[in-house]
């Protein structure tokens, strides 16, 4: 009988993490509109949530593992998590963006809802930055005017080509990744379990993709 | 209404028992402003550093022992009670001796007897330990600050990938482990480590990944946990390393919100 529960990200993440969770043998909830699915003796709980929530409900123990994209973890620095796992699985990156494929000179404008890994960016390149908070639509931004940069995740960068921008630079690479709540981690078996049978999976998949 | 004011009473009374001990014990409580030149307190012990260095230390007799209440300040808007007990200056075994019986009897008290003690799990890590493992390894300065960043962010995978290149067999010592496989693996790299708590009266593991949020721990770190509990309900540890008496000291900060959770039993895990 399973206890633990493992919250995962909506989107991209949880499209991605399918493959591991059924790799690693347990049947996969369909989620139809329900988001939380109690443990049972085949698999770990779930819980279906907001990206940038994961880190908080491992955090407070709402649930013991998480998976999320590295894009939110780094922004979200200082939450009382333990990152396991490079899940290797639902790759993206975090990207400059603009109308012109041009490096800003001097103060910059940069509209964003990751304003801590800009203001990391452009403080280790000695480059003042001014942002705009956005939750979302950031591609608009700098058509309406609000700022000519954006820095933003993508994945194929189709929604950027289709808005007229064009990448300026990257700032990382980003995969999901395995977090868990440091008193689970350590004072539950079962933790070390789940992870050592989604390790396993991972490395099966990856084994599987270098084959194709 | 009633029951939530009953609650409210029962965590008062709690925190007025760790409070009355304290004084018993010859503790002196000092208060430090929660907000100050427009930032928010988030450690009650820089702050507590920051008001004792404001008097001439020749007055002062070393270790202090002075405890601090209020709320600390997170990312966000998050922020939690907290009662942190210091000694502060030189200390001795015997200091040690008594911050874990302070520590067993502070945290006893949000149990629902002194009996389910035997619950709370000690998690005890050493960054001395750690410091002569990276030196023995031969790391360079780039390569053991990397490590140590690693662990203060909880990037454990990127801590096996470092650990797993110079010292493969060194992995289980990051990673919960009682004592004698421990210090099995421990005195395996390092001349005889003898473990430096010996009070302590529940369940304690041991993991070199316990190396605390805080840069200024340099010796033993420590979070106690209830198992049912996602959060510690206390963390602490030794720091030192300066010349001025000031900058050494033992202590542990309580987590009254997770105390609070303990007496009624909001569990969530």
């Amino acid at each position: 009988m399973y206890e633990l529960t493992i919250a995962i990200g909506k989107g991209r993440v949880l499209q991605a993490f399918e493959t591991l969770w059924t790799a690693s043998g347990w049947p996969w909830p369909v989620p139809e509109r329900r988001l939380w699915f109690p443990p049972t003796t085949a698999r770990p709980g779930f819980i279906i949530a907001r990206g940038p929530d994961i880190p908080f409900l491992v955090e407070r123990g709402a649930a013991a593992f998480g998976v999320v994209g590295e894009d939110v973890l780094r922004e979200q620095q200082g939450v009382d998590v333990l990152e396991l796992l490079d899940l290797a699985c639902a790759p993206c990156r975090m990207v400059l963006a603009a109308s012109q494929p041009r490096w800003p000179v001097g103060p910059v404008q940069v509209a964003t809802k990751y304003p801590r890994v800009t203001r990391q960016f452009f403080a280790q390149r000695s480059q003042p930055v001014d942002i705009v908070s956005l939750s979302g639509s950031l591609e608009m931004a700098p058509h309406l005017g609000l700022a000519p940069y954006i820095v933003d995740v993508v994945q194929t960068g189709r929604t950027l080509r289709e808005h007229h921008l064009h990448e300026v630079a990257t700032l990382f690479p980003s995969t999901a990744r395995l977090i868990v709540n440091p008193a689970v981690w350590r004072l539950r078996a079962e933790a070390q379990a789940i992870q050592a049978q989604l390790a396993k999976a991972v490395k099966h998949q990856n084994y599987v993709e270098e084959l194709s | 209404m009633n029951y939530w004011l009953d609650d409210n009473r029962r965590h008062y009374r709690a925190f007025t028992d760790c409070v009355t001990l304290l004084l018993d014990r010859d503790f002196s409580p000092l208060f430090t402003p929660p907000v100050a030149e427009q930032r928010f307190r988030t450690d009650h012990t820089e702050a507590i550093l920051a008001v004792v260095e404001s008097f001439p230390t020749d007055e002062i007799r070393w270790p202090l022992r002075i405890f601090s209440a209020g709320p600390l300040f997170g990312p966000g808007q998050q922020w939690a009670e907290a009662l942190d007990i210091e000694w502060i200056g030189p200390t001795t075994d015997h200091d040690q001796s008594e911050l874990i019986e302070v520590l067993s009897a502070t945290s006893v008290v949000w149990l629902e007897s002194p009996r389910a003690r035997s619950d709370l799990t000690l998690i005890v890590g050493h960054l001395g330990w750690l410091h002569a493992l990276m030196a023995g390894w031969q790391l360079d300065e780039v390569a053991q600050r990397d490590l140590l960043q690693h662990l203060r962010a909880g990037r454990l995978s990127q801590v096996q990938a470092l650990v797993n290149e110079v010292d493969p067999g060194a992995l289980p010592l990051f990673s919960p482990q009682s004592a004698q496989p421990f210090f099995a693996a421990l005195n395996a790299r390092l001349a005889s480590v003898q473990p430096p708590i010996q009070t302590w009266s529940g369940r304690m593991l041991w993991d070199l990944s316990m190396v605390g949020r805080r840069s200024y721990y340099t010796g033993l770190v420590f979070a106690l946990y209830e198992p049912r509990m996602g959060q510690p309900l206390a963390l602490g540890g030794e720091f030192g390393g300066g010349q001025s008496p000031l900058h050494q000291g033992l202590g542990f900060t309580l987590d009254l919100g997770v105390g609070r959770r303990i007496l009624g039993r909001n569990l969530y895990v």
